[in-house]
């Protein structure tokens, strides 16, 4: 069966006037088969956004070829919008001097809706991101996180198979950004396929069936939470709160202890390199009658720091 | 026609709920009175049915004008031109529709100035040929829309080009034959104004009302109306590609 997205060899290079030109994207390749969430991970200037820009046919990559179910997103860019439904980041791009329901009125009859299915569609849609109540108020009066939830309804008008969704809880409250993921499960058992960006490793590790981590234009990693954790980290790791000076110095020359650092909340972490030096560093630190200890293997926020580096608030390029 | 529907109705709604789209409509019976009050003047009584009908072409004009200069380049400002251009549709024609809805703004715009002309000064249009009047019309609007559509990839592939978007009016009213005939301007003159659509289109509408008065081959002029509008959509369609294409490749779409 043909993949839902296929990336080959994308670059994609900006002029920069007086400078050599930027590489936004330095050879992209992945394959996102159908029904499968997709989380694309990457600090900012990373490359993610270009990268959707290229898929949802609205920027043109420098060279190599990207598929949407089988449609080639430059030859053949209007059957792959067909299958496609893109929102874009922010809380721009709706027209605010029109209700939420004119607004999606309006996308609706550009992907060929007629008036019936339209008006259905777009109520299902309102009541489904609960917009019902304020359908007809103009959006210029809604919140950020309500006018994300528009976005959303407005990427999914047209029904898609492929739905591309650059930083979509930007902005969104707790309950509102808890609502958008059991949306995007009901979408997954939908059978559709869900590319996303996000800051969010909590967001990514919850709904994604596999991550990608970009940075600086380059792929480093594709795979599952669950298995990018082990890869990255074979190592366990404990954490304990009171733990005595003289008991520190003596984990640090535990054989098979590989670091030890205390984290900004102010918890000794001991990471290991096998089963046995965590029983070992175990045992020393319950001996010393500490009894805040924890054991844990890296979280996906762990491994994302690890990969992109703790660059802090630089861009990437 | 993709698209096309699409934007005529968004239009619809959109200039529904904006109090400035129908500025433009204010000068109209202003305009009737103005022009009605030279013909008295001078006793060219024969012509009333000139000032009645150049207001609405005047407001035509206007309209799109001003909705040509501001549509792509709203939409880029404002973060939608990449969501419109990712959907299935034909972007041109999603213009050209917005912009045939502009031209309803004449519908009023004539009613108001046959209502000033004639409780003013007592002269009621009529119409003596209301299909032709009618065909017209419409064949003007459609010209007049397809005109602005090429305007619109105009100032947005070149943003200087807006500065002279104000000074377009005067000349195009002039070459357009808006108020006095082309046919009673300089030979050199009247072969020009053959190129703009709206010299065959005022001369048909003044056609339609003026009793006794026939053009020639009224077919003709339907015809050239018709290629004049179609060759400016095609050019209109012509540049939007191109705008489209480049923007793509310089990823210039969005405006942050």
């Amino acid at each position: 069966m043909t993949a839902a997205i296929d990336i080959r060899g994308v670059t994609r290079s900006y002029v920069v006037k007086g400078k050599p030109d930027f590489m936004a994207l330095k050879g992209i390749d992945l394959t996102i088969p159908r029904g499968e969430v997709h989380a694309l991970l990457g600090p900012n200037g990373a490359g993610k956004t270009t990268l959707c820009r290229i898929l949802s046919t609205v920027l043109l990559p420098t060279s190599g070829t990207v598929t949407v179910l089988g449609h080639e997103v430059v030859r053949d860019a209007e059957k792959a919008k067909q299958c496609l439904g893109v929102v874009f980041g922010g809380d721009r791009g709706l027209y605010n001097r029109l209700s939420a329901r004119q607004n999606l009125n309006f996308w609706a009859s550009l992907y060929g809706l007629r008036r019936g299915e339209r008006r259905r569609r777009v109520d299902e849609l309102l009541d489904r991101m609960g917009l019902a109540q304020r359908a007809d108020e103009r959006v210029q009066g809604f919140s950020r996180g309500m006018k994300q939830r528009l976005h959303l309804a407005r990427g999914l008008v047209s029904d898609p198979g492929v739905l591309i969704l650059d930083e979509p809880t930007v902005g969104m409250d707790p309950v509102a950004a808890r609502d958008f993921r059991d949306l995007v499960r009901e979408l997954r058992a939908d059978g559709r396929t869900i590319l996303m960006t996000t800051h969010d490793m909590a967001e990514a590790a919850e709904l994604s069936d596999r991550v990608s981590f970009i940075d600086d234009g380059n792929l480093a990693l594709t795979e599952s939470p669950t298995t990018v954790g082990n890869i990255v980290s074979t190592r366990e790791r404990v954490d304990a709160r009171g733990v005595p000076q003289e008991v520190r110095d003596r984990l640090t020359g535990l054989a098979g202890v590989a670091a030890v650092s205390e984290t900004e909340a102010g918890v000794l972490r001991v990471e290991t390199e096998h089963s046995e030096a965590t029983r070992q560093v175990l045992m020393t630190i319950v001996a010393a009658g500490v009894t805040d200890v924890s054991r844990s293997r890296p979280s996906l926020e762990e491994v994302y720091l690890h990969l992109i580096g703790r660059r802090g608030m630089a861009v990437g390029g | 026609m993709p698209g096309f529907g699409a934007g005529f109705e968004f239009q619809i709604v959109a200039m529904r709920g904006q109090a400035d789209t129908y500025f433009s409509l204010i000068t109209a019976p202003f305009f009737a009175l103005v022009f009605m009050s030279i013909m008295e003047y001078s006793g060219r009584t024969d012509l009333n049915s000139h000032a009645v009908i150049a207001p609405m072409l005047i407001t035509m004009w206007t309209a799109a004008l001003s909705f040509s200069g501001e549509m792509i380049s709203e939409d880029r400002e404002n973060g939608r031109l990449e969501s419109l251009i990712a959907a299935p549709m034909s972007f041109a024609m999603l213009l050209f529709g917005r912009l045939c809805a502009c031209m309803l703004l004449a519908l009023p715009s004539f009613l108001m100035s046959y209502l000033a002309a004639g409780s003013v000064f007592g002269y009621w249009l009529s119409f003596e040929q209301p299909l032709l009047f009618a065909s017209a019309l419409v064949l003007t609007a459609a010209a007049t829309a397809a005109t602005a559509t090429a305007l619109s990839a105009v100032f947005v592939i070149a943003p200087g080009a807006r500065s002279v978007q104000n000074t377009l009016s005067f000349p195009v009213y002039l070459l357009g034959g808006v108020l006095v005939p082309v046919s009673q301007y300089p030979g050199w003159l009247e072969g020009l104004t053959r190129i703009v659509y709206l010299s065959w289109g005022a001369d048909l509408l003044r056609a339609a009302t003026t009793p006794g008065a026939e053009l020639e081959n009224t077919i003709c002029y339907l015809v050239m109306l018709g290629l004049l509008g179609a060759t400016a959509f095609a050019l209109g369609r012509l540049f939007i590609s191109r705008f489209l294409q480049r923007a793509r490749a310089l990823g210039a779409l969005a405006k942050e």
